[in-house]
């Protein structure tokens, strides 16, 4: 109905306005996060790692008995929470730097050529990224873990292994779109380079929807970390990764619940900041996904 | 008139909320009336308010718009005073509507039979056989090829012309005194279209419904409405006997529509009307159409035309076609 | 559409044999599990024999298949812990964790279909946004974090139901609710935006004109057509579902296959970890297959 499609952008212009509380947030979550995992060796309080049994189990600040030494209290080995929570964004912060990477690194140019080439490489391709994505990350990580042993190295591969195929096959969408577009096909008649035309005309316009999903993943990779180092599967355990801070706290739910909590509240936030912020940036960057 | 008219529509004003806060009238003081078994051709381009109008007399205008004046009386009740409940009671009983698109009006999901069957049972109250035979009928009537057939098949199963056909046998289903065809044509193609525009008189004869039929395309209302009504921009800009309208336009935009500007001698498309239609959001102090106009003067662009008779039954908003106007006709 | 059953039963083998493959080269790479298996003091004439009695001398392709062909026939190994087949033990956790599975689904739809379809009938209004944000807080919280959280309030605060075992109807809630968050927020979600599609388009706006109650095309029209699309959704939900118990059951102390696998990643006792993954991944791959077939019954467009 034309009619409504012509009031729509005003009645949209009104939402937006409204919730410009929704960027904004979720932005400066982020923002402290990457802080804190970038400056952690300098802004936090102390050792991440080092045991100090003398002040075990100290309740946060607000507490009886809370310190102002330790703001959000020690765990059983005397390990400040604060501390290890803004080394744990740097843990997080890593895995989903290294993984993302990884995955973009294959997927991207994975994407592009079975969605430029296409014929049986497409075909070829989209099998195998079909198989990909029937295997569950978390069990192939658990595996995976018991084969070769936690360790960083293997867990952003599992995870930059088993993320690219969803990375092409968006990426693959967008190249069929934008394949048969004027511009593409008007470079392809006046004879420019394969590779020129996939770099100059295909990449730069895959790259809205490309950092759309990014977002999107960030939040996945984060919780996908959380629970293998939370199963002994992901981050070897003294280090502070949240996952692993949560499995420390698990015998002391009755009596220092807080060596639990913190932990799984800065993942609920970060992971909730890039969710919300990624669907606003889809909403914003990639129209056609938008809905409603 | 004597008779009591099927539809009568006085003042009927539908606004939207801007984000300003102000209220855009996409609607603007619009009355007519269809006699029983009468034909009314409501043409203009797309934006024009005419969908508005429709939905505002069926009662389903989106949530941000309303009727903000004006009464709609259908076999003299008003409409706009009974609530949300009454409303869809008399829906698809009292009046019905045909929606543009046919692909898109009909249920995916659901069979023929399901979606016929819905008002069969609720307006008619039929069971078992006769809502068996009533379903074979409806279709017959319709002219559906092996009705018994296409009952159990699904919509994608279906051409574009007959999907239309079914549209209209569904809301004809529960026997309405007023049908409302929103561009029931504008989906099909030229012959399917001319099929369809027959089968509407037909039906129109047999069961004596009064149409209101919404076009953007004189053309289509020519031969299925007695009479037609212009919208522009919200407005009503020109009204009378469609023949009388056809060979005599008041209104240079009927003129432009028609596709034949006499001064100049050269036929003109439709779409070749030049420029936009005003924004809703825009408060243009003349008239509405005096940007794209031809004839335009000063008088046009600084304060608004009125809607004046053209005779005994006829109506025209332009300076230039009053009387002792510029404009020949 | 008998093609395309059969095209997605072909996938689904293929994923198979893809996760066989990905499964038995992982546990190759463990290195060789003579050294696991036998005392520190051995001769190589003892390790040799063993090699060959486990098989591990035959060419790879051979022992692919002597593998596959075990698996056939049921047989997924001995526990190197336990000293009982996989199978057995299997099969002894398996109910628990089918009983939480269950529990977790009924919720799901419970919680999760009446708020969708609701939030998108009342689109924009205040218990809409107030479900939008749970759906939103729901899809973020880890789940075995919020175990936790609900042991610590209504176990150790409340004192209302059990902090962890199994047994009772008690003893189920908590962790059902646990495993239940994802996948109710992730219906609410879905539901929501695809509802809210249905009732934009022209049938429903038909319906209405045909004078049918707003009842009526909400849970009969919108639902059914809403509902296609969602089903598309169903075997991720399912994926989620198994991946979760891991975590909730080892939360909850809860004696089912999860509990299993962890137990079996603690002890390195590979043949156990091996053959619960690939229970779940088959049960994965198998619902998809499921909903896919499913999909295309329940879809006139495909038939």
């Amino acid at each position: 109905m034309t009619e409504t499609s012509r009031t729509l952008p005003a009645l949209r212009s009104r939402q937006r306005r409204r919730l410009r509380l929704v960027p904004a947030l979720p932005l400066l979550f982020l923002g402290l996060f990457a802080i804190a995992a970038l400056a952690a060796p300098w802004i936090a309080p102390h050792d991440p790692v080092k045991p100090n049994l003398l002040y075990a189990l100290q309740p946060p600040v607000w507490l009886d008995g809370g310190n102002t030494n330790y703001l959000l209290g020690t765990d059983r080995f005397g390990r400040d929470i604060l501390t290890r929570l803004i080394y744990g964004a740097r843990v997080s912060f890593s895995v989903v730097a290294v993984s993302l990477f990884i995955a973009v690194f294959i997927g991207v140019p994975v994407g592009i050529l079975s969605g430029y080439v296409g014929g049986w490489v497409d075909s070829l391709i989209m099998r195998i990224v079909d198989v990909l994505l029937s295997l569950e990350t978390m069990l192939v990580g658990l595996v995976v873990a018991i084969a070769l042993g936690p360790s960083f190295r293997n867990l952003v591969l599992v995870i930059g292994l088993l993320l690219w195929p969803r990375i092409a096959r968006i990426i693959r969408g967008e190249t069929l779109a934008l394949k048969n577009q004027d511009f593409v096909r008007y470079s392809r008649t006046i004879g420019v380079r394969r590779w020129a035309i996939f770099l100059r005309h295909i990449f730069p316009n895959v790259l809205p929807a490309l950092l759309v999903i990014m977002t999107l993943e960030i939040g996945n990779v984060i919780l996908l970390e959380a629970s293998l180092s939370f199963l002994g599967a992901g981050m070897p355990a003294p280090r502070a990764s949240w996952g692993v801070m949560i499995d420390d706290g698990r015998a002391l739910i009755a009596t220092g619940w807080w060596v639990t909590l913190f932990p799984g509240i800065a993942i609920t936030a970060t992971v909730l900041s890039s969710n919300t912020f990624g669907d606003w940036l889809r909403d914003r960057l990639d129209p056609k996904t938008r809905h409603e | 008139m004597s008779v009591q008219p099927i539809l009568d529509v006085r003042g009927l004003t539908v606004s939207v909320e801007l984000p300003s806060g102000r209220r855009a009238k996409l609607v603007d003081d619009i009355d007519f009336s269809i006699p029983p078994g009468g034909a009314l051709g409501l043409v203009g381009e797309s934006g024009s308010g005419k969908t508005m109008t429709s939905l505002a007399i069926i009662g389903l205008l989106a949530p941000a718009t309303e009727v903000e004046a004006g009464e709609v009386l259908l076999e003299g009740e008003d409409l706009l005073k009974k609530s949300k409940h009454e409303l869809q009671k008399l829906r698809g009983k009292r009046m019905s509507m045909v929606l543009q698109d046919a692909l898109t009006a009909l249920d995916p999901s659901f069979t023929i039979r399901t979606q016929l069957a819905a008002p069969l049972r609720q307006h008619r109250g039929l069971r078992g056989a006769a809502l068996e035979k009533a379903l074979v009928d409806a279709l017959e009537r319709v002219h559906l090829p092996a009705s018994a057939e296409r009952l159990n098949q699904y919509p994608h199963q279906l051409s574009g012309g007959m999907r239309q056909r079914v549209t209209s046998a569904i809301a004809l289903a529960g026997e309405p005194t007023l049908l409302i065809a929103d561009e029931p044509t504008s989906a099909l193609d030229a012959t399917t279209q001319r099929h369809y525009l027959e089968l509407l008189k037909e039906l129109q004869a047999a069961t004596g419904f009064a149409l209101l039929l919404v076009a953007h395309d004189l053309y289509v209302v020519r031969d299925s409405c007695e009479r037609v009504m212009v919208m522009y921009s919200g407005q009503m800009v020109e009204d009378g006997p469609v023949a009388d309208v056809f060979s005599s336009p008041q209104h240079p935009y009927t003129r432009a529509l028609l596709g034949a500007i006499p001064e100049i001698g050269e036929s003109v498309a439709i779409e070749a009307i030049e420029g936009q239609p005003p924004d809703i959001t825009e408060e243009i102090a003349g008239c509405r159409f005096a940007a794209r106009c031809k004839f335009a003067r000063d008088i046009c662009r600084s304060s608004p035309p009125a809607l004046t008779p053209r005779g005994a039954d006829r109506r025209a908003r332009c300076f230039g076609t009053e009387p002792g106007g510029w404009i020949a006709t | 559409m008998f093609r395309a059953v059969l095209i997605r039963t072909g996938h689904a083998l293929l994923s198979m044999l893809a996760l066989l493959i990905i499964v038995f080269g992982l546990v190759r790479l463990t290195g060789d599990p003579v050294r696991y298996l036998l005392p520190v003091a051995r001769t190589p004439a003892q390790e040799q024999h063993l090699r060959e009695y486990l098989g591990l001398d035959k060419p790879l392709i051979v022992q692919f298949g002597t593998y596959v062909g075990n698996l056939a026939t049921g047989d997924l190994g001995q526990s190197f812990r336990m000293r009982m087949p996989v199978t057995e033990m299997i099969a002894q956790r398996l109910p628990a964790t089918i009983t939480m599975g269950a529990a977790a689904i009924l919720l799901t739809i419970l919680i999760g279909l009446p708020v969708g379809i609701y939030s998108a009938f009342w689109r924009g209004g205040i218990l809409d946004r107030i479900g939008r944000f749970l759906a939103a807080f729901g899809q973020s919280v880890p789940n075995f974090w919020m175990g936790y959280v609900l042991i610590l309030i209504f176990a150790v605060q409340l004192k209302w139901l059990p902090s962890g075992g199994y047994g009772t109807l008690g003893h189920l809630l908590l962790p059902a609710i646990t495993l239940s968050f994802h996948s109710t927020a992730g219906l609410v979600r879905l539901l929501r935006s695809s509802v809210i599609e249905v009732l934009n388009s022209d049938y429903i706006k038909f319906h209405r004109m045909k004078g049918l109650s707003e009842h009526v095309i909400l849970w009969k029209y919108a639902l059914r057509n809403a509902g296609l699309t969602a089903l598309s959704f169903a075997g991720m939900v399912v994926a989620a579902l198994f991946t979760g118990s891991v975590l909730v059951e080892t939360v909850f102390v809860w004696p089912g296959v999860g509990r299993l696998m962890i137990e079996g990643i603690q002890w390195r006792d590979f043949n156990v970890v091996q053959g619960v993954i690939l229970l779940f991944s088959a049960a994965y791959i198998c619902a998809n297959l499921l909903v896919d077939l499913l999909y295309i019954v329940l879809n006139p467009r495909l038939r």
